[in-house]
């Protein structure tokens, strides 16, 4: 193999968990927890995998590593398909391929002297001659900065760093190729972060490891990281070169993962923007593109002449009806038994939609589906919603397109929007 | 006007090795409708100085003086102190769990929080919950007040944790790292929230964070500690333009990428500068004594205890933009 190919390759790589229901526990759906992500890293390099919580990155990680056997999709391995490896090959990988998580304690028993636990990865792939296990560990601690002469000391007579620091020396005994770092300093403090990050910096440059670096984290992942992939409900939305894609974001996610991050300047205060709602259900993805539930910019029907911004508060209005999550005779009472009237306007408040849409076809179907509403008929209000606003982004499920420097998958990217 | 105001704090934790002093001699004020940070790291005795206020951690011996609206707190029985606790000190803490039960709804909890503070019929009560939950930002207040924590988002949970803290209408809200566990696409929404409760409600609120991005999104003032002790003090923007002790120094050159200092834990209190094992400046004289507070620059209230910015030393041989 050249040096260009890539030290892991992963394709279409799915994980999903049955969901089971009932006293037969039988099964009735799937979480789809990672949904056909594709992946390149190459020796010497940092990869970013980045998203919220519930995205499916750590799941990524772990059943990339055949730590938990993907549901679909291939990984490869120094140009070898990992899910063909035998015993013996998989324990090689195991090997050459390490996990360090964000917890250290995880990787540490209390009652154990932290010489031993980072020995420890030799009992399972037998290293037996005690004197080379001495000298393995000696070495390995000296690499990430800890004194081998405090190996015989226990884990709570370390600080958090240091933890992490012996987590990493465990993680190295086997000197491998591939690190996957799961958020690994988002538990500690700033300056302990950045010098856990220069350590993994200089680690990087001297034995050629890649590094495959999952964080929440945009600020840390500007620093430290190479390439980007953003990740989205099981799927990879985005990707590119880190400060390519964080100075220009090319798909709205990854606009609202960068317009959220908190300023250093308190003269900027107030800017951060956080993005409404919660990561949908990956048991039940929105269909289409799987982040119009939330997107700030979600393309609105092109029968109507109104804004993206004003499209999203009605469009967040007819997901409120399809989630049962009006109860119209509670707000009446909330508010002493208002008139409709006064109701259609706390409706529209609530999830800011202006008094008037500006098209008048749309302000007539909206207030057609909040007499319904009101009316009590909830069905027919949100056969209304649904038939008026519309939108592709829930239709059809956006192709990937080339960005300047990576890619991107939506449909403000077509070539010619497909109304 | 000055509503909190914490003089001398000492807070020791009894432990198998003897007591460990968690805040050793820190001093600071809080005044109504201002929000106050307290920055450190793990270690640096911000949670115990929060903590301390209201005694809220067993086992904790306060020394000091703890002034409130008037009254001195550590010399309160624990009737009173639970009632002052109750009705106007309220606190948030990082897992929105830590105030919540998960098996009551949240509208229960909020009006059980009103009517301990208030003699207000049930069905007021409730009215109110509703009103509080829109006011910490629940879309859908009457539809969710019957909701059980579980089944709400934590970013949620953590809005009704507020909710649950603002019941009894206190002065002042301790949050200890609000923000720490939630996705940051949702932090920007709390900060903001933080922000308007204390403008409009005049509230008063104590922060406690490792994060100087909370801090810029929400300071009034800042307190920097380390060791237990303040290390610098001033508004928001004199510390983040001309950060000017050592260690706050290092702070911010840490969010750049300089990797400096240690992952040693920070030396045990004595009567030197607690920084010293780590400051790149470190003299002799540091381990003389505690450093006293002295004007960092023309701010009045911008102080750094650092014993090169007294009369011995020339501040000019730290360099940086401090000098
Ligand atoms: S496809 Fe539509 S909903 Fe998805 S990111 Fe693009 S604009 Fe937003
Ligand atoms: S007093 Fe000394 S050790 Fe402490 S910060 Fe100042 S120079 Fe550094």
């Amino acid at each position: 193999m050249s040096d260009d190919d890539p030290l892991l390759s992963v394709r279409d790589l799915k994980k999903h968990y049955p969901v089971k229901r009932g006293f037969l526990r039988r099964t009735v759906g799937h979480v789809r927890a990672v949904d056909g992500i594709d992946l390149k890293l190459r020796r010497g390099e940092t990869l970013a995998l980045v998203g919220e919580s519930g995205c499916g990155k750590s799941t990524a990680a772990r059943s990339l590593l055949h730590l938990e056997s993907p549901t679909g999709g291939e990984v490869r391995f120094d140009g070898a398909s990992v899910g063909s490896f035998d015993d013996g090959e998989l324990n090689q990988f195991r090997r050459r391929a390490q996990l360090l998580l964000q917890n250290p304690d995880e990787a540490f028993n209390p009652r154990i002297p932290v010489g031993e636990s980072v020995a420890e990865p030799m009992d399972i792939h037998g290293v037996s001659d005690p004197e080379r296990r001495e000298e393995l560990v000696a070495d390995r601690l000296e690499r990430v900065g800890i004194d081998p002469e405090t190996a015989d000391r226990y884990p709570h007579e370390f600080s958090g760093g240091q933890k992490q620091r012996l987590a990493l020396a465990r993680a190295l005994v086997f000197d491998p190729d591939l690190l996957v770092a799961d958020e690994p300093t988002s538990a500690l403090d700033e300056r302990v972060q950045t010098r856990i990050l220069s350590l993994l910096e200089t680690l990087q440059d001297r034995h050629d490891l890649a590094i495959l670096f999952i964080s929440h984290d945009i600020r840390t992942v500007r620093r430290f990281c190479d390439r980007v992939a953003v990740m989205y409900l099981g799927e990879i939305v985005e990707r590119g070169p880190v400060e390519a894609v964080f100075e220009d974001p090319q798909h709205p996610y990854t606009q609202a993962l960068v317009d959220a991050v908190p300023t250093l300047d308190p003269g900027e205060r107030g800017e951060a923007k956080p993005l409404d709602g919660d990561v949908p259900d990956p048991a039940d993805p929105p269909s289409g593109c799987r982040f119009h539930t939330r997107c700030p910019v979600v393309i609105p029907p092109e029968a109507f002449d109104i804004d993206a911004e004003t499209f999203r508060t009605v469009l967040n209005l007819r997901l409120a009806v399809a989630a049962d999550d009006i109860d119209v005779e509670r707000l009446r009472g909330r508010l002493n038994d208002a008139s409709d009237e006064r109701l259609r306007t706390a409706l529209r408040e609530r999830y800011g939609v202006p008094d008037s849409l500006s098209d008048g076809d749309a302000e007539r179907a909206l207030s057609a589906a909040l007499d319904s509403l009101l009316a009590g008929d909830e069905e027919a209000a949100l056969e209304q919603l649904e038939t008026s606003f519309t939108t592709v982004c829930e239709r059809r499920e956006p192709e990937t397109h080339d960005t300047p420097v990576g890619s991107a998958a939506c449909h403000r990217r077509d070539e010619s929007p497909p109304f | 006007m000055t509503l909190l105001s914490v003089e001398g704090l000492r807070v020791e934790f009894p432990t198998d090795e003897g007591p460990v002093e968690a805040v050793d001699g820190v001093d600071f004020t809080v005044d109504r409708g201002e929000v106050v940070c307290l920055v450190g790291e793990t270690g640096s005795g911000k949670t115990a100085a929060c903590e301390a206020l209201t005694r809220i951690a067993d086992g904790a011996a306060v020394d000091g003086s703890v002034r409130f609206d008037g009254r001195e707190l550590t010399d309160c029985d624990d009737r009173t102190l639970r009632s002052v606790r109750g009705d106007r000190i309220a606190h948030v803490f990082q897992q929105p769990g830590t105030s919540l039960d998960p098996v009551y709804s949240v509208g229960d909890q909020i009006i059980e929080a009103i009517r301990l503070h208030d003699d207000a019929s049930r069905n007021e009560a409730r009215a109110r919950a509703v009103s509080l939950l829109e006011d910490v930002g629940i879309a859908a207040p009457a539809e969710r007040i019957d909701a059980y924590p579980h089944q709400l988002s934590g970013g949620m949970r953590q809005r009704v944790a507020i909710a649950v803290a603002l019941a009894a209408d206190p002065d002042l809200l301790v949050a200890d790292e609000p923000t720490t566990a939630l996705d940051v696409t949702l932090q920007a929404g709390l900060l903001e929230l933080l922000r308007e409760l204390s403008a409009e409600r005049d509230l008063a609120v104590l922060l406690v964070t490792h994060d100087l991005g909370v801090v810029a999104e929400l300071a009034d003032r800042v307190v920097v500690l380390y060791g237990g002790r303040v290390m610098e003090r001033g508004g928001v923007e004199t510390l983040f333009e001309r950060p000017a002790h050592p260690y706050t120094r290092l702070l911010f050159e840490s969010l750049r990428g300089t990797a400096d200092g240690s992952d040693d834990r920070p030396t045990p209190a004595d009567d030197g500068c607690p920084f010293r094992s780590e400051c790149p400046y470190a003299v002799p004289d540091c381990a003389e004594g505690r450093p006293s507070f002295h004007a960092a620059d023309d701010e009045p209230a911008h102080e750094v205890a650092c014993v090169f910015y007294g009369p011995d030393y020339d501040i000019g041989t730290l360099g940086g933009e401090g000098s």
